[in-house]
C-alpha cells in the first residue's frame, strides 16, 4: 500500500492525526471517485453504529458479586471512612428573607401536545428510579415519579422522546437522526450529549442541565430562536414563559416573570453536582432551603412535607442522602438545625423545637 | 463512555465511593472480559482476570488520580494480568495476535434503522467478520470500544504506524464490500 493511498488517508483522519495538506488531498481524492466517496459517507453513518461482540452473555451481576466480597475481604484499615455517609456540611442556619427564594407564581399550562404517536411508555412511582435503554441505545435514567414516552425509532426513523418529571439522558449521536425531548412546552436536541431534564408537571420552572455535548432548547412556536447550552452549564425557565419573551437575567428585579438564567453547575461534595447525583442513587443538597429540599424529599421518599414554621422551612441545608431511611434523615438533618417532626402515614410535620 | 464521566468517576472512587467502582465495573467490565478471553480463551479464567484488574484500581486507590488515561490503564493492567495467568497455566508467554480468536463482530442496528437492505447490511457484517484476525481486533478495539490509536499501539506492543496500516486494510476491504452496491439514495 502506498504512503498516501486513498485509505491510508482514511486510517489518518479517522485516528485524527491527519494534516491539513493530507485533508484536502483526501477530500479531492473522495470527490473524483464518486463510487468510494459514496461508500465513504455511507460507511460513516453504518460505523458511527454501536458494534456488538456475538459472544455468549455474561453474567455481569455474578461478576460483581464476586468482586465486592474480595473487595471487602481486602478492606483492612480502610474500611471505615464507608460508615461516614452523611456529610452534613455547615448548615448554619441561615435564614433567607422571604421573597428571595419565592417560587414564580405561575399557573402552569397544559402540556402542549405534540403530533407524533407514542407508542410506549416508561414510568416510576414515587420513591423510585430505573435505568431504560432506548431501542436506538441512548440510555436514560428516570427518577421517581417521572414519565417519559417514545414512538417506535425503528419504525419512524425519527428519535422523540416526551418527558414529564425528570430523566437524565445519555444519547447515542446520530447526526442524520437528532435527538429530541419535548418537555413542558420547549424542546431539547442533542448535539453529541449526556443532559439532565427536569420539567414535573406543576413545576413552576423548567431546567435542563448540561454534562458533556452540547444541547439546543428551542420553542416549537418560534422555531429560528434557539438557545445553547454549553457543558456544566443549567438553563432555569419560568413554566409557560415563550424563549420570544425570555430576557436575560436582571440582577435585582425579582418581580419579572419572563426570565431564564444560565448558570454554571458546582460540583459539591466528592465531586456529585446537585442536578445530576440522583443518577447515581445519591441526593445532593447544597445550602438549599428546607422547602425546596422537602420537595426532592417528597418524590425520593414518596411522603408529603408540610412546615408549620416559617422560619425553619427557610433554613438551609447541604449534605448527601444515600441509603438512609426518611428517620435516619431526619435525625441527621436535627444535629445541624434543632427541629421537630412528626410523622403519620406518609405524612410529615414539621415544626420549631 | 463519556471521558469526563470517567474523570468524575475515577475521583469519587480516589475518595473511596465503592458505588463509583461498580459503574465504572459495569461500564468496561464486558470490554476487559473480551479482551482477557483474546489471550485466555476461558471464560472463568476471563471473569477472574476482570476481577483482579477492579480490584488492582480499587487497591490503588489513593494514586489513582496521577493516573491520565484510566481506560487505556485498565486495558493494559487486563493484558499483562492476562498474559501473567497464561504463563502459570500453559508455560506459554506469548500472545500471537494472528492467532487471536474473536467471536462475531455485528453493526447493533436493524437494516430499518440504517434505512438500508438486510443484503448490504449482511454484507458489511461479513467483511467486518472477513478480516484477518489481527486487523479484526485493532479495529474492534478502535471502532467498538473506542481506544485512539495509539492506545491501541501502546495495548498491543505494535508501532502506531501498523495499527494505521491494519485499519486502512480494514477501511479499504469494507469500502470495496459495498462498491457498486449502494442504492441511488445513498450515493447523493
Amino acid at each position: 500500500m502506498s504512503a498516501n493511498s486513498i485509505w491510508r488517508l482514511m486510517a489518518r483522519k479517522d485516528s485524527g492525526d491527519i494534516t491539513p495538506a493530507e485533508r484536502e488531498t483526501l477530500e479531492r481524492m473522495l470527490r473524483e471517485n464518486e463510487p468510494v466517496g459514496a461508500a465513504h459517507a455511507f460507511l460513516k453513518r453504518i460505523l458511527g453504529k454501536k458494534l456488538t461482540l456475538a459472544e455468549q452473555p455474561r453474567d455481569e451481576e455474578a461478576g460483581w458479586k464476586s468482586l465486592e466480597q474480595r473487595l471487602h475481604a481486602d478492606a483492612g484499615p480502610e474500611a471505615g471512612h464507608r460508615l461516614r455517609r452523611w456529610v452534613m456540611a455547615a448548615a448554619a442556619a441561615v435564614l433567607v428573607t422571604t421573597g428571595l427564594w419565592l417560587y414564580f407564581s405561575l399557573a402552569s399550562p397544559d402540556i402542549a401536545k405534540k403530533d407524533f404517536r407514542a407508542s410506549n411508555e416508561v414510568s416510576t412511582q414515587p420513591g423510585s428510579r430505573s435505568k431504560i435503554v432506548l431501542p436506538d441505545g441512548t440510555k436514560v435514567w428516570l427518577n421517581s415519579g417521572s414519565n417519559l414516552s417514545y414512538n417506535d425509532f425503528s419504525r419512524t426513523g425519527i428519535r422523540e422522546v416526551t418527558l414529564k418529571g425528570e430523566a437524565f439522558f445519555e444519547v447515542v449521536h446520530d447526526e442524520a437522526h437528532p435527538f429530541v425531548v419535548h418537555a413542558s412546552e420547549l424542546e431539547i436536541r442533542d448535539i453529541g450529549t449526556a443532559f439532565e431534564v427536569k420539567s414535573y408537571p406543576g413545576d413552576t420552572q423548567f431546567e435542563a442541565t448540561l454534562i458533556e455535548g452540547a444541547i439546543e432548547i428551542t420553542d416549537p412556536r418560534e422555531p429560528e430562536r434557539k438557545i445553547l447550552l454549553k457543558p456544566q452549564e443549567k438553563i432555569t425557565i419560568p413554566v409557560g414563559a415563550t424563549l420570544q419573551e425570555i430576557k436575560k437575567h436582571p440582577q435585582d428585579d425579582h418581580e419579572e416573570t419572563t426570565l431564564y438564567t444560565i448558570a454554571r453547575i458546582k460540583p459539591v461534595h466528592g465531586g456529585l453536582f446537585p442536578e445530576t447525583a440522583w443518577v447515581q442513587n445519591t441526593l445532593v443538597f447544597d445550602n438549599e432551603p428546607f422547602a425546596e429540599l422537602a420537595r426532592k424529599m417528597e418524590r425520593w421518599y414518596n411522603v408529603k412535607i408540610s412546615f408549620s414554621d416559617t422560619v425553619i422551612s427557610q433554613t438551609r441545608f447541604s449534605g448527601i442522602i444515600r441509603n438512609e431511611t426518611i428517620d435516619q434523615a431526619m435525625q441527621a438533618m436535627q444535629f445541624s438545625v434543632p427541629f421537630r417532626y412528626h410523622m403519620e402515614g406518609n405524612s410529615i410535620r414539621i415544626s420549631k423545637k | 463512555m463519556l471521558q469526563d464521566h470517567t474523570k468524575h468517576l475515577q475521583f469519587r472512587i480516589a475518595g473511596g465511593d465503592e458505588s463509583a467502582l461498580r459503574e465504572l465495573y459495569e461500564c468496561w467490565s464486558g470490554q476487559l472480559f473480551q479482551l482477557a478471553m483474546t489471550i485466555i480463551r476461558s471464560r472463568p479464567l476471563a471473569e477472574e482476570i476482570v476481577e483482579d484488574v477492579f480490584l488492582r484500581i480499587w487497591q490503588q486507590r489513593s494514586r489513582l488520580e496521577q493516573i491520565e488515561n484510566l481506560k487505556s490503564y485498565s486495558y493494559i493492567l487486563t493484558r499483562n494480568i492476562s498474559i501473567d495467568y497464561l504463563r502459570k497455566t500453559s508455560g506459554k508467554r506469548i500472545y500471537n495476535l494472528d492467532e487471536v480468536q474473536l467471536p462475531p463482530l455485528l453493526v447493533e442496528a436493524t437494516p430499518e434503522e440504517l434505512m438500508i437492505s438486510a443484503e448490504l447490511l449482511k454484507k458489511i457484517n461479513l467483511a467486518i467478520n472477513d478480516l484477518p484476525p489481527k486487523c479484526r481486533l485493532i479495529f474492534k478495539l478502535v471502532k467498538m470500544d473506542g481506544l485512539k490509536y495509539r492506545d491501541v499501539a501502546l495495548l498491543l506492543n505494535l508501532q502506531l504506524k501498523t495499527v494505521e496500516t491494519q485499519m486502512s486494510i480494514a477501511l479499504k476491504r469494507l469500502h470495496n464490500a459495498i462498491l457498486f452496491q449502494l442504492p441511488a439514495a445513498s450515493r447523493q
